[in-house]
């Protein structure tokens, strides 16, 4: 089989091209430790209050040390569960400070669901029977929005929230 | 048979093996995978 | 053997017959699945409202599952066959089955059709599990897959048989395409079809009472994602041995074309993970390796880019135009037959490089169901590969129907490629936009939190509705040509434009049809890329799911 020349040297930059975002993102995720959410652990979506991230008392932002803080969530057609305010109110907004590490951690009782915190890099499946988590810093101030990204029935696009990082 | 031959001998057969535009072209094409590709990598180091 | 005589040469009304019935099945499928397209963009403008209460979810999941499933199955095994035809004969035996296939598919396609209709199975063309749908669903997927089996068997025995009738010739170009793609297909769709077979049909007819999700994800998206190959094959069959003989070239090099083939064949089923890069429970050293292997899927397209280009550029030359891009402006700019797949490589561009963007890991969150991915796809499938399948039937309806494509027709075509052009281009621009600021897919209207962030994405909304409209007027100007062609156009011999080698071009080596070889590798690739995480998975489950009907608004 023949290659002329010029689709030698074509192929040949095309493929280190591939070849350089593999190292980039290689590196990124095997040394930095950025790979995409890949939680491994499982609890029983039946009975999703056993797990301590998941008992109401403990829904919701809870700052854990300087700047570090956890949002754990319960999501469940059409709705994401971040616990209750003082009065009693559900809570929609979470509020952190800009900088701040924020650890997220999600299940399901019911069907698939989607977290994302739009324009930031949090974006994660939500599955029944397996638990995701993932830490982002708040990078930049602004509003985002929470928005269930993965179908989950037809009130799919009422399942909402917001982060505000002031 | 004889035919073919021939042609293989030529040290660079043809016109038609002028690919010039061809790598110009295909060559726009890498850098703008390259550049698409590092500005959303830039966008998404920069969330 | 002359090629050009039996290009001109029109297969017995009996065989057209067949051909033709898949390109009926796929043009009403267009028109019904546009308009649910039209609507939805609609719907999502936020300034119009579904009437008789028709429910979002269910014209999307028409939507996904006419155009994303049913009329691209339909185009792809109707235009193999007349392939098949043209260059190694169809026996009586053989069509009869292809007729088998063909209703076998159709009765599967009304069955998920009306079950999505009356609103049993609001699932979208995924069919996420722990979602259920009315079992009709399944089934009548399951029947569209096996149907397509039927087309698939009956294409390897089209070339068997001709390979013993003639003894040691290499196997036309075409067929030797055909093939690769329905292997790849039949090795893909086993995944969906275990998942579809043993664990949704049972478990939706209460047979079972769980189903394990992730393991009917995984299965999903190890047919996801070579389906979409299985879309773009045939788009490359055309690229690559139909183009040169329209703008009155010869093939680049038949080597390298099946050697294009080959490396899809066996690269494109091993990285459905791919699709679930964000997805908790499977290891992200195995995502990365599969990651790693995407990228080798890229290779074959890199080789399409050149060969195509150097097709362009080898015959301008010929026909004596000799400054570095005079060739160019000398293609065949006012034929439809060229015209219309061309628009579909320009948008293979950014279309590609989106796709690589999608697949890198970590990155995926950027984009990971946004409306990004919609535009993504809707520059691949819906325009690089259905412009091509386009400019196939500007020839291939009036080859079956012995009609002529005339120049009113092509103008008409032009137009057409045009107008799909001007409507892509908004509506997959807004959706790339909105995408990256976060703007989800698969959604009916909503201001989620309100908030300025959401005003930016109605914003984008209201010009994909406006893309929209152009597309679906397209969409009606290319129903009223495939009607034209069909049973208006004036009679006569249309050609079946298949390009022939150059005389003086290099033996093709004999290893390239050594189908023992190519198959083992490929199970070899997928047993390396699935077999550990798989038995992770299965180890690692976690209670399984019981069928949710609510939530997609059963009772
Ligand atoms: C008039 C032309 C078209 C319009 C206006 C249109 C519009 C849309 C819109 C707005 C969506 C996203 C809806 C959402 O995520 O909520 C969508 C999804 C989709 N479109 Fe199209 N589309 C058109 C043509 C096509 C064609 C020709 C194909 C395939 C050959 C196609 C395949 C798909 C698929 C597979 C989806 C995904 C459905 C899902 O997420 O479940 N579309 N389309
Ligand atoms: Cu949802
Ligand atoms: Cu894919």
């Amino acid at each position: 089989m023949h290659l002329h020349k010029y689709e030698k040297v074509w192929l040949t930059f095309g493929m280190a091209s591939l070849i350089i975002f593999l190292l980039v993102i290689g590196f990124a995720a095997f040394w930095k430790g950025t790979h995409p959410q890949s939680h491994l652990e499982t609890i029983d979506q039946n009975n999703v209050e056993a797990h301590d991230s998941f008992k109401p008392e403990n829904l919701g932002l809870t700052e854990v040390a300087d700047g570090k803080y956890k949002v754990n969530i319960v999501a469940s057609a059409f709705n994401y569960d971040f616990g209750v305010d003082k009065d009693e109110k559900p809570v929609k907004t979470i509020r952190v400070p800009q900088g701040s590490t924020v650890l997220f951690t999600i299940t399901s009782k019911d069907v698939v669901h989607g977290f994302q915190v739009a324009g930031t890099n949090v974006n994660m499946m939500v599955e029944p029977g397996h638990i995701s988590r993932y830490e982002a810093v708040m990078k930049n101030k602004g509003e985002f929005t929470i928005v269930c990204n993965e179908y989950c029935g037809i009130g799919h696009h009422q399942m909402f929230g917001k982060v505000e990082v002031y | 048979m004889t035919k073919k031959h021939v042609s293989n001998k030529v040290p660079t057969p043809e016109v038609s093996s002028n690919l010039k535009g061809t790598f110009i072209m295909v060559m726009i094409l890498g850098f703008l995978m390259v550049g698409a590709w590092f500005g959303a990598y830039w966008l998404f180091i920069s969330r | 053997m002359d090629g050009t005589e039996n290009n001109l040469r029109l297969f017995p009304k009996k065989d057209a017959r067949l051909y033709m019935s898949f390109m009926y099945v796929t043009f009403v499928s267009l028109l019904v699945g546009g308009l649910m397209g039209l609507l939805q963009t609609f719907v999502r403008s936020g300034k119009f409202t579904l009437p008789f209460n028709i429910n979002y979810y269910t014209i999307l999941t028409v939507h996904g599952v006419i155009l994303g499933l049913v009329l691209t199955t339909f185009f792809i095994i109707g235009f193999q066959f007349a392939l098949m035809g043209k260059t190694v004969g169809i026996s009586d035996k053989q069509r009869n089955v292809g007729w088998i296939s063909f209703w076998m598919m159709l009765v599967g396609t009304v069955m998920a059709a009306v079950t999505i209709l009356v609103g049993q199975a609001n699932v979208l063309y995924t069919f996420y599990a722990p979602l259920a749908a009315h079992p009709a669903f399944y089934i009548g997927l399951a029947l569209v897959i096996v149907g397509s089996w039927i087309s698939a068997f009956t294409n390897f025995r089209q070339l068997y048989v001709w390979k013993k009738a003639h003894k040691g010739e290499k196997s036309p170009l075409l067929a030797f395409m055909v093939i690769i793609n329905m292997l790849m297909w039949v090795i893909a769709s086993l995944g969906v079809a275990v998942s579809v077979v043993i664990q949704f049909i049972p478990w939706s007819l209460g047979y079972t009472e769980t189903i394990n999700v992730l393991v009917s994800r995984t299965l999903f998206w190890y047919f996801g994602h070579p389906l979409v190959y299985f879309w773009l094959l045939p788009a490359y069959m055309a690229w690559y041995a139909i183009i040169p003989k329209i703008i009155g070239g010869k093939l680049f090099s038949d080597s390298l074309a099946r050697l294009a083939f080959i490396l899809l064949l066996l690269f494109s089923i091993p990285v459905g993970f791919h699709h679930q890069l964000t997805e908790p429970g499977i290891d992200p050293t195995w995502k990365f390796i599969q990651v790693v292997l995407t990228m080798m899927v890229v290779v074959p397209s890199l080789m399409t880019a050149f060969s195509i280009f150097a097709t362009f550029e080898i015959t301008g030359r010929k026909k004596g135009f000799s400054s570095l891009f005079g060739w160019f402006k000398k293609l065949p700019w006012g034929d439809v037959r060229f015209f219309a797949p061309f628009v579909g490589m320009v948008a293979f561009i950014p279309g590609g490089i989106g796709g690589i963007i999608n697949a890198s890991h970590q990155m995926n969150a950027l984009v990971h169901n946004t409306i990004w991915v919609t535009g993504h796809f809707h520059l691949t499938v819906a325009t690089t590969v259905l412009l091509t399948y386009f400019g196939i039937a500007y020839w291939l309806v009036p080859h079956l129907t012995g009609r002529r494509l005339t120049k009113q027709i092509n103008k008409l075509g032009i137009i057409q490629t045009i107008i799909w052009t001007v409507g892509m281009t908004i509506m997959s621009t807004a959706m790339h936009i909105q995408g990256l600021l976060g703007g989800p897919r698969r959604s009916a209207y909503s201001q989620y939190a309100g908030g300025e962030q959401v005003d930016t994405w109605i914003g984008y909304q209201l010009a994909q509705a406006v893309g929209g409209t152009i597309l679906f007027i397209g969409i009606l100007l290319m129903i009223y040509i495939f009607i034209k062609l069909t049973f208006f156009a004036p009679r006569g011999v249309e050609e079946f434009p298949i390009a022939a080698e150059d005389e003086d071009a290099q033996a093709t080596p004999k290893i390239l049809e050594n189908w023992y070889l190519w198959v083992g590798i490929t199970i070899a690739l997928i047993a390396f890329a699935y077999t550990i995480p798989m038995i992770d998975i299965i180890k690692h489950s976690p209670p399984g799911s019981v069928p949710f009907k609510w939530p997609i608004g059963r009772m």
